[in-house]
This record gives structure tokens, sequence and C-alpha cells, in this order.
């Protein structure tokens, strides 16, 4: 270094990682990582000041645009913008390669699993996994059994919750398979930082995500079922619950960037097992539906009678193969919390593979010997309830009082099926800018799968991060922000 | 397109109008005190007249108007239907349910505009510069109004808008000159009085008609030429008649072309509509009472814009016929 740039001070100066844990761009050492390096000494050039101003209007872009998702406290949403940190993480094409493999792999068998349990079901006599603990899930649906998705394809979008453990290996936490959140951010916050730090993206060679609505599009529509009566066919829906839902803003906005037209479920009518809807023109006929209603209230026909937000005969004409749901009802069976430990075993028995992913291990409170292990070691443990997601129903055994300790432990006893145990894992760190400062705080990772006649996955993904310090909570929800996930091209992939 | 999306498109800028509409005349009322000699219940009651609310008023501050109170029950009270930060409310609302629709730019300078009206600086330039306050309202609207125009495809999203704002801009013009009639000449007294050019004048202002009307018409200004004007002037863009004409051109399209049968009764309502307008004789409108004259245009107008969501936006479940 310089003596004129030691004159300004760098954006990264004097800062550290946090013992134990793996920190995305710097080494134990405190030196840049290979991959990151460019990205480090451009940010740093730049200088904090400046970095800082630049900061505030990412702030105000963000706040303009609208970009907000609903939290909801006494009954009444409230906008909220999703804090957003412009120091990037950065991913080597290298590891992203081997990242895509594994990820393409994993969903695969979660995709064969789904055809195999509400199909022919050899996975259960082979007794790979107990009956029992599918019966159990609340996440199955057995009147789906015997309907066969146009291409085999169940799970059109998933979002996997990655994290890195210390020594830097990702590790799969969580599949989500049934309406996974977050892309809108992963593209909103590209724009921003595109935006607000030209110079520095242009010479970073940074992997485009913009294409993901397109795609996106591409990869439903192949799937859609033949009508060649409609000079219109294929025409896709996006269905939302509505403006009151917290993922709001991002229906609007796939429906905007994939340029087809947003539904509530009044718009849509079923006549004759087809889906319709209403324009002001009359009926006009629908083929694919990418749905963000969750399966118990699709269809108030098949499932909640009380239900006021579905398509009543919906799956009716599901089953007569008249129109393309994305993603198919039913998936909460292969992304149950409790199923979660048989995803490896899955991958062996339906691909003949060995597993490219890590996941956690888990311990199964419904199973006697392992529930009374997790009981007896509950405080060095992190306990979920299997039904519950955005880091509610969690128990972080290390840092519980001995109250919560005692609540869970009840709740365990009461109800085993309902939970699950895994060890803590170590967060791995990026540097974040906290007021004027840039200090280490946790990240996890969430990168989207998209499922046609063939599988495409956007290189980038959502990197959640905690804003308290120590936290590992990156939930939305509770005081998580976000920031943009660097996947770099190159020759070393 | 959607009937759903279709009707939230036309209520959006039905609310943006009535928020534009509002700030105008708020605005112009202000000055009509510095050239007149009123007493604020003088000045203030025509507000309350346009705005069809007096009695809301009346329960919420009184029975006697003050002018700073009529001024925070049009602009900030939520508990009135047509306060301006309400219309600006309904507006945004309406956005929301159909950001895939509209353009980024306009959600974007509609969400600046909400987020500055109900921001401590919105209060404080209302507080310290009242007319500057206005001012940034109607800049906020007319930016989102520049936007749709340029950033909207031209498309049944689009002339669903422009209905909107057309009928609802129609209908402010009529409960404006409603309500400087009765604040100018009476039936009993047919003279005008010293304050009854400036009354006019302020009309014409708030609609941003002084030099229109003066280009179009070269008369004096007295009520009935400025009624004349604000009726049946084909080309003046808030008179009524202009208002219409040009509902009817977007009303077709809609419609898939003049021949279409969708929406034929809307069309003929508005045919009926424009007949009047453009074989009425202002004398003899005067004749018979213009207040009755502009109720029963009002009335009319209300059944149109039922009509109109009847045909367009309470779609029935006939299935589409083959071919």
């Amino acid at each position: 270094m310089t003596t004129t740039r030691t004159r300004r001070a760098d954006l990264f100066e004097g800062y550290a990682g946090l013992s134990g844990a793996f920190d995305e761009l710097f080494d134990a050492d405190g030196r840049p990582r290979r991959e990151a390096a460019r990205v480090v000494s451009l940010l740093n050039r730049m200088g904090p000041a400046e970095f800082r101003a630049r900061k505030r209007i990412s702030d105000l872009m963000f706040r303009d645009a609208g970009v907000t998702f609903s939290v909801y406290s006494d009954g009444r949403g409230v906008e909220r913008i999703f804090p957003f940190d412009p120091i990037p993480r950065v991913i080597g094409a290298g590891a992203w390669a081997r990242l895509a493999r594994g990820l393409e792999q994993r969903l695969t068998a979660l995709n064969l699993y789904l055809a195999d349990i509400y199909g022919p079901q050899r996975i259960l006599k082979e007794k790979l996994i107990p009956r029992g603990m599918l019966e159990a899930s609340k996440g199955y649906l057995p009147q789906m059994r015997g309907i066969a998705p146009p291409g085999g394809v169940y799970v059109h979008v998933a979002g996997i919750d990655l994290i890195r453990g210390g020594d830097g290996e990702f590790v799969v936490l969580e599949d989500n398979l049934r309406t996974p959140s977050g892309i809108s951010y992963v593209l909103e916050n590209r724009a921003v930082m595109k935006r607000v730090y030209p110079h520095i993206f242009r010479k970073a060679s940074v992997q485009p995500v913009d294409e993901y609505p397109t795609r996106l599009r591409e990869a439903l529509e192949s799937l859609a079922p033949a009508d060649p009566a409609d000079r219109d066919a294929p025409r896709t829906v996006v269905l939302t619950p509505g403006p009151y839902n917290s993922a709001y803003f991002e229906h609007c906005f796939l429906a905007r960037r994939m340029g087809v037209e947003l539904v509530e479920a009044g718009d849509l009518v079923v006549r004759e097992d087809k889906v319709y809807v209403k324009t002001t023109r009359g009926l006009a006929r629908v083929h694919v539906i990418y749905r963000r209603i969750d399966d118990a209230y699709i269809d108030p026909e098949v499932f909640r009678p009380d239900s006021l937000l579905g398509v009543p005969g919906l799956v009716r004409a599901y089953r007569a193969g008249t129109v393309t749901l994305a993603n198919a009802i039913g998936n909460g069976a292969a992304d149950d919390k409790a199923i979660y430990p048989f995803v490896h075993d899955m991958i062996r028995f339906y691909l003949a593979e060995e597993p490219i992913l890590q996941q956690v291990g888990t311990w199964i409170c419904d199973r006697p010997d392992e529930c009374s292990y997790v009981l007896a070691n509950l405080r060095s443990l992190v306990v979920k309830s299997v039904d519950e997601a955005g880091g509610y129903g969690m128990l972080m055994g290390p840092q519980a009082t001995k109250r919560e300790l005692e609540e869970f432990t009840r709740k365990i006893k009461a109800h085993p099926r309902g939970f699950i145990a895994q060890p803590r894992i170590e967060l791995s760190t990026c540097p974040t800018l906290i007021g004027n400062e840039v200090r280490p705080r946790r990240v996890d990772f969430r990168p989207y799968v998209v499922t046609g006649r063939s599988t495409w996955i956007v290189p980038g993904g959502l990197t959640r991060t905690a804003l308290r310090r120590g936290s590992y909570v990156v939930n939305s929800s509770q005081g998580g922000g976000s920031k943009d996930t660097w996947v770099l091209g190159g020759e070393d992939a | 397109m959607i009937a759903r999306v279709a009707q939230a498109c036309f209520w959006l800028h039905r609310y943006l109008e009535r928020t534009e509409n509002a700030a105008r005349l708020l605005q112009v009322n202000q000055h009509v005190s510095l050239d007149l000699e009123l007493d604020d219940a003088e000045l203030w009651q025509p507000v309350l007249d346009v705005s069809g609310e007096e009695a809301l008023f009346t329960s919420l501050y009184g029975r006697e108007i003050e002018g700073e109170e009529v001024q925070e029950f049009m602009t900030w009270d939520e508990r009135n239907p047509v306060s301006l930060v309400r219309s600006l409310h309904h507006a945004r609302d309406n956005a929301r349910t159909i950001r895939e629709t509209i353009s980024l730019e306009m959600w974007q300078a509609l969400n600046s505009l909400w987020l500055w009206l109900t921001s401590k600086e919105g209060r404080k330039l209302y507080e310290r510069e009242r007319h500057l306050f206005y001012e940034r309202v109607k800049t906020g609207c007319q930016l989102f109004h520049g936007l749709y125009h340029t950033t909207m495809l031209f498309d049944e999203p689009y002339d669903f808008m422009r209905i909107g704002s057309l009928f609802e801009r129609a209908d402010q013009t009529m409960r404006l000159l409603g309500a400087t009639w009765d604040a100018t000449a009476t039936p009993a007294r047919r003279i005008a009085r010293p304050t009854d050019a400036p009354r006019w004048l302020a009309a014409l202002r708030s609609l941003s008609g002084v030099e229109p009307f003066t280009k179009r018409t070269r008369g004096t200004l007295v009520g009935p030429a400025v009624a004349a004007f604000l009726l049946y002037d084909d080309r003046y863009p808030r008179a009524v008649h202009h208002c219409m004409l040009r509902a009817a051109l977007f009303v077709d399209r809609a419609r898939g072309g003049e021949s279409s049968e969708a929406g034929a009764r809307t069309r003929a309502m508005l045919e009926g509509l424009l007949a009047r307008l453009r074989t009425s004789d202002i004398e003899a409108v005067i004749e018979r009472g213009l207040p009755l004259e502009l109720a029963e245009l009002m009335a009319e107008m209300a059944r149109l814009s039922d009509t109109l969501r009847e045909e367009f936006f309470d779609v029935t479940d006939a299935l589409p016929r083959a071919g």
C-alpha cells in the first residue's frame, strides 16, 4: 500500500472476523480471499466516506421504489423496507459451479420423491422412509395421489436455504419447495447496486441475474397444456392472495417482469373443468398459474370449505390436465423438517449417486431414542418446530433461558412428531456496514432453482444478514437485512 | 384485461384527479381573501359546498365556519372522505393493487408524493408556506400524469385511467360551478355584486381556466358566460362537454371498437349526455334554473358510472362463445 493511499482510510481498515466463523471476504489472517480480492480492493479504493454517502442514496432508492414486505402486528399489515447492506457477498466461479451441481442433484431427487409418494410409493415399500412419518406430515395431501403434473414436474421453483460452517463448506439447512419468496429482493438489490456503484460493478465481472423472470416464464410455459383453439395460448398468470400478503410486492414484481397478469382468486372461475379469468370483455382461458397461495387455500372444494381465498374447482381442472400449477399441490410432503433428514437417502435411492451437498445432522424427536438424546442435551442444540418457518417456534439452546428450556421440554414430550433438533452451526460472516463501521455479521444464503423441461439455477441468490451483533437470526420478519450476492464469472470453474 | 384491474385503474385516476383538484381549490381560495373583503364564512363556505361534506364538517368542527378549520378538514382530516390526504391514500391503495400494471415511474412518483405528504416535512411546509405546500401536491400529481402519458402502454389500462380522470374532472367542474353560482347570483337578485367577478375569476383560476376563457369567449366575467364555458366548450380540457367527448373516445377503445357489443349501454348513455351538452342553450338553462340542470347532469354522470361498472367491472360467468 502506498503512503498516499493510507492518508485516506480504507473501508475495511481494522476489520476483524469472528473467531470460529468463516468470513466470506477475508481469511483467518485478515487477508482478502482470493476470489474476493478484486472486489475488496475496488471497495477500498472508493473510501469509507464516499461509500457511506452512496449507501444513503441506495436507502432512498429502496424507499421510493416501495420495495417492502409486510409485518403483522395487531392484525394490521405494516409495510416495511427490507434493510439493505451495500457490501456484496462474493462467490467464486469454482465454488459456484460445485454448489450448482449439488443443488441440481438435490432437486432432481426431491422431485422424484414427490412423484413417487403421489404415485407408486416405492420408497415406502422399500422402507427407506417409514409410512407413518410421511402420513403424519401436514404437507402430505393424499387427495393428490394419482394426479401426474405436466412433465412430471412438482418443484418448478425451489429456494434452498444454505449456510457455511467454519470450514467454508456450503451446508443445506432447509428446502423450500412450496412458494419460496425473496427472488424480487435479489433482482432489486442488484439493480440498486448497479446504479449506485456502477464503476465497481463494471470491473468486478459479476454474472447477471436479470434473466430470472423470463427464464421462469419460459420454464412454466414449456409445461403448458395444449390449447389449439386459443390464439393467445398459453396464457400465464401469477396468483396472489392480495395486497395484504407479506410477499405482495414480490408477486407484483414477478408478474410485471414476466409480462403476465397478476390475479387474485376472485378473478378466476372454473367452468367445465377449465380455468378462466374475468376480463373486461368476458371470460378468457388460463393455461398456467404461478400460484403464490398456500395449498390449504387454493380450492375450497378440496381443502378448506370455509376459505374465501381459493378458486372452487381448481383441483378438478388440474386433475383434468387443463391447467399447469406451479408449484404442484402437495410439495409440503418433501420440505417438511422431519423429512429433511432423509434427503441424502433419496439421492442414493433415486439417483444411485453420492450427495454432493452436505446437510445438517438431525435428531428426529419422533424416534424415542433420539428424543431422549435431545431432551438430555437441549442446552447445546437448536430445536425447530417442523410446522413453522420464519425463525418462529425455534429454541436456540445455548442462548435460551431456563424457562424457555422448560417450555420446550414440555412441548417436545407432548408432541414429539412436531420437533427436530440440530447442533448449532456456526454461520459464516460477511463484512457489513453498521453505522459508520464495517463489522462482521452472520449471513445465510438462498439460491433459486427453476425447473421446466430442464433445470436452471440463477447465478446469485438471496443473502440474508443478521444486523444485530452476535445474532444468528437473519429473518426479515425479525430484523434481518439482505445484501447482493456476486457470483463471479471466470476461468476457474 | 382483468376486470378488477380495470376498476382499480379507473379509481386510481379518479382519486388522483380529486387530490389535485382539492389542492387547486384550496390554493386558489387562499388568495381570494387578498382581493376581497370577505369574512371567513363567506370565503370558505363555497369550498365546503364543492366538497359536499358540509354536514360532516359541522358535526366535527361545529357550526361556525373558520378558515383554518376548513383547510384542516379538507387537507388532512382522514375522517373526511374527500379530504386531500384521504383521496391520495385511496389513490395509492388502488395503485398498490395494480403495481404490475402501472409503470414503475408512476408508482415511484405517487409513492414519493404520499411519503412526503405524510411525513413531518409535508406538515411543516403546510404550516410555514401554504401556497407552496399545495403547489408541491399539484406538481406531484402532475408528474404522475405526465409519466402516465409517456410510460404506459397505449392499451386498455390506459383507457380506463383516462376514463376515470375525465369522469372525475367533469364532476369537479360541475361542483365548482354550482358552488360559485350559489355564492354569487341568487335567483332573487340578478344584479351582480362587487364580489362576483373576483369569485368567478377564482373559480376559473382553480381550473386553470382564466386564459382559455378569455381566448374562447372574449366575454366579460359574469356567471352565465362562465357557466356556458365550463359546461359546453368542446376544447377546454376541464369543460364537461370536452371531458365527455374524450371519454367517449376511450370508452370506444376499451370496447374494442365502435361496433363492438361490449359496453354498448355505456356508450349509448354517453351519446345521450353528449347530445344534451351539444344542444343546450345557456339562457334557457338558466331560465329553468342552473342548479337544477347541474343536479340532473350529475345524476346522469352517476348513472353512467354505474353502467360502466356493470358492463366492464362486474363480469358475469358466461362462457366465451366458440371461435
